[in-house]
């Protein structure tokens, strides 16, 4: 591998102040399945993601990935470590600070898709005016401004996942946590959703952390790819990509894209 | 899609499909093991809360709070319960009770069962006569009572016939939903396969309607034996509800009281009985 | 197991059928509809034949009609309805609330919703028309005993739907909640009711017939008023046409209060 690979567990420097950097120091996650069994999820985990960063999460299935996703945004309590952001302590989830998009949607199929996009900040309370124009702008955002009094029913797959987004947009979080935002799509419209995303939050600078099982978005997208290994999951590898974002189709097309790309794929069947 | 679907699914299916639902995300295997200490726990809680409930009666009855004359308490009830399950006048009452409410049952439940297939699979037929059935449905049975009293006479052949009124409308919107439920691809396959008319009926019609069926039989359960302790009630002289009648108006609460838990605890019987039995032949489903 | 299959559903079903909204289908829907009232008219109407059933049991169709109209223009009438209707509206009010209130109450710690959903259930089973004599001695004659022996019964059906309908919440709509920050209030309300509204519809739907159906029979079994007393009055008198006539107009009624219900309880998405 070309001087792309970084020693594991380093944390990169950045101009940036650490300001609203999300830090994840010596992390372990323990399940106990029985009373007298447990199970290591994600083990000895040190990680910083910067503000502005995208960041790309991949490993074999089971590696704790979403584990390491949901600790991030205070969902799960780590076992051991701590999780901080902006220098304070995660304890629950902050849609502020980090707001979620999960693999399945999971839009309320009660509400329309207005009232969707406009959920969260609605949990965060606020007017009712203020709570329907901020969804208003981000369903504008993600081009869905026309399905607002629709229900999520009758939106497919894609259009479901960007109201997904909206919603979490709306809160303005300084961390979006993507967690297989694309993987119950079908092939083509994974790959339109999923370039029209990239450029859109790269556009606004939003902080990213997504988890994928995709070769292709995790390096294509990505500023940093994070490599897991297999259970109880710890950082195998980081990647740091040099072509600046956002990038066009054809950077699949390069060398650099293609040498990642092997060395990941080579990586995931050597953890296998 | 799955939010409105009709919600007739048995009550054991939903732990199970929760527990299953629950790992998304992290939570892969947290919760294996959990729900059997959960299940034991509740049982005692549920215990405890029965034994409270009958020592605060008796407690109350005692100090005088509520009057025993009229809200009986629990070891009067014991006592009497000694005397009355000896009386061979009350045990054939009660006898008689559950003659009428299994005919009951068997009646409506065929009678319904015919009907829910037939509008099941007709449309035309469904389509006409179905909204009938659910507005049956809605209104109070109990309008027809003095009807069923002017044809049947005084007697227990009253309430069979209004048990089974009550069974019928439940049994046959449930196994019309049943069918409903079954859903379209299950008849694809079927008759890509070239399955025969027999063939889809045991194979895929009555195991995807499975569910409206038993809880259509369910409430055929409830509903016939209500039914039938109604009519007796209101009518009949004979059976389990004219003693109750007959003790209540003489303001023997104890011996009313000692036979109304006896009722209840045989329909709450047969009707868990029932739930055990339809997780049983319904396992697949979990 | 208490689950019940609603028009609502029923209705939904039957969109998927393509011949459905064509004029001949729906000529021959109504062909077949009042096929059936003309087969009902005629049997009637040879069953009141000279010889035929006694008019004390089956009178004739045309004196029902005349009681009918009869009984639609007497004032007193209305004002029986009018306490048959407040008793079944207050005592479904109570049994929701009540119902919706402790489901939701219980459902916040599992193990009392698992302590409490077969007591309910057993609840549902109990047949409390056997209590009905002594809820005459608790409470009296007046309406305020058909109203409280009517909220029993629906109570129960009503919060076990509820505790069922929460317990099965799909997890995902939970994690929603949790990950952007709802309250325990928001949960219920934002959350968990609308995941569960179907199951808990169909409590309400079960609670509102056993409202109607316990009224009348309450105000049939003892009481001074109300249109189940009507009817036990004119049985008694052998006003049999009568009878028939205020059954009728209950029908009516309880008809009229279901598809108020209906509409009250209509998601407002299809």
């Amino acid at each position: 591998m070309p001087g792309m690979t970084l020693p594991r567990n380093s944390v990169p420097e950045r101009a940036h102040p650490t300001m609203s950097q999300l830090v994840l120091d010596r992390v372990s996650v323990t399940y106990a399945p029985k009373p007298d069994e447990t199970l290591l999820a994600c083990s000895d985990i040190s990680l910083t993601i910067e503000p502005g960063e995208f960041v790309t999460i991949i490993g074999p299935s089971g590696c704790g990935k979403s584990t390491l996703l949901h600790c991030m945004g205070g969902m799960l309590p780590p076992s051991e470590g701590s999780v901080t952001f902006a220098g304070k302590q995660v304890l629950k989830p902050n849609p502020r600070d980090a707001a979620f998009v999960f693999q399945d949607y999971s839009l309320f199929p009660w509400k329309s898709v207005l009232e969707n996009a406009g959920m969260g900040l609605k949990f965060a309370g606020g007017s009712r005016q203020a709570i329907t124009q901020q969804a208003r702008r981000q369903l504008d955002f993600v081009g869905l401004s026309q399905f607002a009094e629709r229900y999520p029913r009758e939106l497919s797959g894609g259009m479901q996942q960007r109201v997904a987004i909206a919603r979490a947009l709306a809160l303005e979080p300084k961390v979006l946590l993507m967690d297989e935002p694309f993987g119950a799509l079908d092939e083509q419209s994974r790959r339109s959703l999923g370039s029209e995303m990239a450029r859109i939050l790269a556009d606004a600078g939003q902080t990213v952390v997504l988890i994928t099982h995709s070769l292709d978005e995790a390096v294509f997208w990505a500023d940093r790819i994070i490599v897991m290994s297999p259970r109880p999951g710890t950082i195998a590898e980081e990647i740091r990509l040099e072509t600046p974002r956002p990038r066009d189709l054809d950077f699949m097309t390069t060398k650099e894209f293609q040498d990642i790309r092997v060395h990941l794929f080579e990586q995931i069947q050597l953890h296998r | 899609m799955k939010h409105d679907a009709a919600p007739v699914a048995a009550g054991r299916a939903t732990l199970a499909d929760r527990e299953r639902v629950a790992p998304a995300g992290p939570g892969d295997t947290r919760r294996l093991g959990k729900p059997e200490r959960e299940r034991k726990q509740a049982l005692l809680w549920r215990i405890g809360f029965l034994v409270a409930a009958v020592l605060l009666w008796e407690f109350l009855a005692r100090l005088g709070v509520i009057d025993p004359r009229f809200a009986s308490q629990p070891t009067a009830i014991a006592a009497s319960a000694r005397e009355i399950f000896t009386d061979p006048a009350v045990l054939g009452a009660i006898g008689e009770t559950l003659v009428a409410v299994i005919a009951a049952f068997a009646i409506g439940t065929a009678i319904g069962m015919l009907v829910g297939v037939v509008l099941g699979f007709n449309r035309l037929l469904r389509d006409a006569y179905f909204p009938i059935v659910t507005v049956l449905l809605g209104i109070p049975k109990s309008v027809f009572l003095p009807i069923v009293v002017l044809f049947f006479g005084l007697g227990t052949g009253a309430g069979v016939a209004f048990a089974s009124l009550l069974a019928f409308v439940h049994v046959a919107v449930n196994v019309v939903a049943g069918i409903d439920m079954v859903e379209k691809k299950y008849y694809d396959v079927a008759r890509a396969y070239q399955a025969n008319a027999w063939h889809r009926f045991t194979q895929v019609i009555v195991p995807g309607a499975a569910p409206g069926i038993f809880a259509g039989l369910w409430h055929g359960i409830r509903n016939g034996f209500v039914g039938v302790v109604i009519a007796q009630m209101f009518v009949s002289a004979a059976g389990i509800g004219y003693y109750v009648r007959v003790y209540s108006n003489n303001f023997q609460t104890d011996e009313a009281m000692a036979l109304v838990l006896a009722a209840a605890i045989l329909v709450i019987a047969s009707g868990a009985g029932w739930g055990v039995l339809e997780a049983r032949l319904t396992r697949w489903r979990s | 197991m208490t689950a019940q299959v609603t028009r609502a559903d029923a209705d939904m079903k039957k969109r998927k059928s393509p011949s459905r909204g064509s004029t001949t289908h729906r000529l021959r829907v109504w062909g077949l509809r009042l096929a059936l009232v003309t087969v009902i008219v005629a049997l009637w109407l040879f069953a009141n034949r000279p010889g035929g059933i006694s008019p004390l049991i089956l009178p004739e169709l045309g004196k029902v009609a005349q009681s009918f109209v009869d009984l639609v223009i007497t004032p007193d009438t209305w004002r029986q309805a009018g306490i048959t209707v407040f008793e079944m509206v207050v005592a479904f009010s109570i049994a929701a609330v009540v119902g919706l209130g402790t489901g939701f109450a219980l459902s916040r710690n599992r193990i009392s919703s698992r302590t409490a959903e077969p007591l309910f259930a057993w609840g549902y089973l109990f047949p409390f028309v056997l209590l009905y004599p002594l809820f005459l001695l608790w409470v009296g004659v007046g309406i305020q005993s058909k109203i409280a022996y009517a909220a029993t019964g629906a109570f129960f059906p009503i919060a076990y739907n509820t505790i069922r309908g929460l317990r099965s919440i799909d997890e995902r709509y939970l994690k929603v909640g949790k990950a952007f920050g709802a309250s325990a209030f928001q949960m219920d309300i934002d959350v968990k009711l609308g995941a569960a509204r179907p199951m808990i519809l169909s409590g309400l739907r079960i609670g509102s017939s056993i409202v109607t159906i316990s009224v009348v029979l309450a105000e049939l079994l003892g009481s001074n008023a109300g249109l189940g007393h009507e009817i036990e009055q004119a049985s008694s008198r052998f006003q049999i046409a009568n009878s028939y006539a205020v059954v009728v107009l209950l029908i009516v009624i309880a008809a009229v209060l279901q598809a108020g219900l209906e509409r009250l309880l209509k998601p407002r998405h299809k």
